[in-house]
């Protein structure tokens, strides 16, 4: 071996270190894997949608204990900044308590489904609404009682006060996905991610109620809770697709 | 032996270390480079991504900077980083076994694009342990933070986490506006509507996403002024403290220049030059509120301590 070999291999026995040499390995072996890898896993264990058992378009208000169809002409609401919802399966209905007369006791209820596994999450009152000039005043929680049913008793939902120019806006929402329900929207898509399902569905249910701007919220708010707490089993009972028929895939649906 | 021979065997001792000590640093540095050009390339999706957004979006501009502060940042603590050289741990090769792990996870089942540009973070970590031992790892410190801050935030997560600061920040500005002579303002979304000397118009502060993408920037040059020399442990403390204040306050400085600018200039609400105007002033108030107080500091502690090594430290 040349003396200028013997000083070479040196060098480069020097700057290998075991500790440096595993670690350049482990990247080298990542880089060259990983992305085939991801992709084929992906390509083999992806979801199929699954569509809702009945449209959306069909939601019949008339099924709420507490709730009615509002009067079209209602001076007291805006249009609704999610009314482009990406979806066409979805409820966009104006409804008032049983009891209430006028623009009294009036929620606006919004629902989107989507069941492409690469749709967007929708977005959040919280952001939409600051878009049409709303100004966020608070975002809490709740808990909403949902009876008896194959469903879970209690479900969390967000909370959003927005303060607007015309009305100020109490707004209940929560999403459901394949069943589950979530608050947030990293959430649902770690939800979809999630192995296990062939099948995929998600929703975003949201109720608005207005009131005035020297109001206190409160009502409004307690009004969008109970219409979420009165849809939210209308829909696992009537729309949204039964559990079993998301454990696997649609005939003929191509891996 | 004689005094002429020990001190010859001395001075050849102490230029073998010397030369020991350059081989280290030229050793460890060939390997932080080798390894964050591997881990470059096993994250080249999210590298290309991440360029991509910083080259088209102005809210995420400041990530493009991120090479040149950190070749900056090594350059001035480069005597520290060199003083604390150690053999590398295997906690480096374990952080990056799972910052790669977390890549290919967040890449299948579950796509989070932000929690995958982190994984920068933590392969950049791992590298300093594998390199130089832990020392190297917490003088790299600022480094991480500052790799962290350049990661583009997604849209709507950004939107989210802005809302509450967003709001305040605007609030505050419009309390501020409503004080100066002939100026009503009233918020209205993002939006500030004005009536000034009998003019309406509109400041559009923009959507979510750009009302908190400047404080990331605000942030960054905070960092780097900070860690670009080297300080005690306490000066650093106080200085992250105060952090939070110093770019809510660049940040609510910004918001009140991009309102004066556009209403005095008769600017259109969207109009790009007010906005960038103010961000720069912002940046630079930002800049000389932290140089002024690392000023303060060094002041203070040559006062209190009196002490010559305090003196040489601060020279270091």
């Amino acid at each position: 071996m040349e003396s200028k070999d013997i000083v070479r291999t040196g060098a480069i026995r020097r700057l290998c270190s075991p500790i440096f040499g595993t670690t350049a390995l482990i990247l080298l072996v990542a880089a060259v894997a990983l992305d085939p890898a991801m992709t084929a896993l992906d390509i083999h264990f992806r979801k199929t949608s699954i569509l809702p058992r009945v449209s959306l378009s069909a939601f019949d208000a008339a099924t709420l204990p507490s709730f009615k169809s509002a009067p079209k002409e209602s001076p007291f609401l805006d249009p609704h900044p999610d009314d482009d919802a990406g979806t066409r399966d979805h409820v966009l209905q104006r409804l008032q308590e049983r009891d209430a007369n006028g623009t009294d006791g009036q929620v606006i209820l919004f629902v989107t489904y989507y069941s492409d596994p690469n749709d967007q999450v929708p977005h959040t009152p919280e952001v939409c609404y600051r878009q049409i000039g709303g100004v966020v005043r608070a975002i809490g929680s709740r808990t909403v009682e949902l009876g008896q049913g194959d469903w879970p008793k209690r479900v969390e939902v967000r909370t959003v006060i927005v303060e607007q120019e015309l009305a100020n806006a109490a707004i209940a929402y929560v999403f459901c996905a394949n069943g589950r329900f979530y608050t947030r929207r990293n959430e649902v898509r770690l939800a979809l991610g999630w192995p296990g399902d062939k099948r995929v569905y998600f929703s975003k249910i949201e109720a608005v109620s207005r009131f005035e701007r020297d109001e206190q919220p409160d009502l409004a708010m307690a009004r969008a809770c109970k219409l979420l707490s009165e849809v939210l089993p209308a829909l696992l009972t009537r729309h949204f697709p039964r559990q079993a028929d998301l454990k696997h895939r649609a005939v003929g649906a191509a891996r | 032996m004689n005094a002429e021979d020990a001190g010859a065997n001395l001075a050849r001792e102490a230029d073998e270390s010397h030369g020991r000590t350059v081989a280290a640093e030229r050793r460890a540095l060939v390997q932080a480079l080798i390894l964050v050009l591997l881990t470059l390339w096993t994250f080249r999706d999210e590298v290309t991504k991440s360029v991509a957004q910083a080259s088209t979006m102005t809210q995420a501009a400041h990530g493009l900077a991120l090479p040149a502060l950190a070749v900056m940042l090594l350059y001035c603590r480069r005597a520290e980083l060199s003083r604390d050289l150690q053999k590398g741990s295997w906690w480096g090769a374990v952080l990056i076994i799972l910052a790669v792990l977390a890549y290919a996870v967040t890449t299948w089942p579950f796509y989070v694009s932000y929690v995958r540009k982190l994984q920068f973070v933590t392969a950049f970590a791992g590298i300093a342990l594998v390199v130089g031992g832990w020392r190297i790892l917490w003088r790299c410190g600022p480094l991480l933070v500052l790799t962290g801050l350049a990661m583009p935030i997604g849209w709507n997560t950004y939107s989210t986490l802005s809302i509450r600061p967003e709001t305040l920040t605007m609030d505050t500005a419009l309390k501020a506006l409503n004080l100066l002579p002939d100026m009503v303002v009233r918020l209205q979304g993002t939006e500030l509507h004005y009536v000034h000397a009998g003019v309406q118009g509109v400041v559009g502060l923009g959507d979510a996403h750009n009302g908190l993408a400047a404080p990331l920037a605000l942030a960054s040059v905070y960092v780097f002024v900070t860690f670009s020399r080297v300080r005690p442990a306490w000066q650093s403390a106080i200085l992250l403290i105060v952090a939070i204040p110093v770019v809510a306050l660049g940040n609510l400085l910004r918001v009140l220049l991009h309102a004066c600018l556009t209403v005095w200039s008769g600017a259109m609400p969207a109009e790009g030059l007010p906005r960038d105007v103010a961000l720069v002033l912002s940046l630079v108030a930002t800049y000389l509120v932290v140089a002024a107080a690392s000023i303060v500091l060094d002041h203070l502690f040559v006062e209190e301590g009196g002490d010559s090594r305090v003196a040489t430290t601060i020279r270091r």
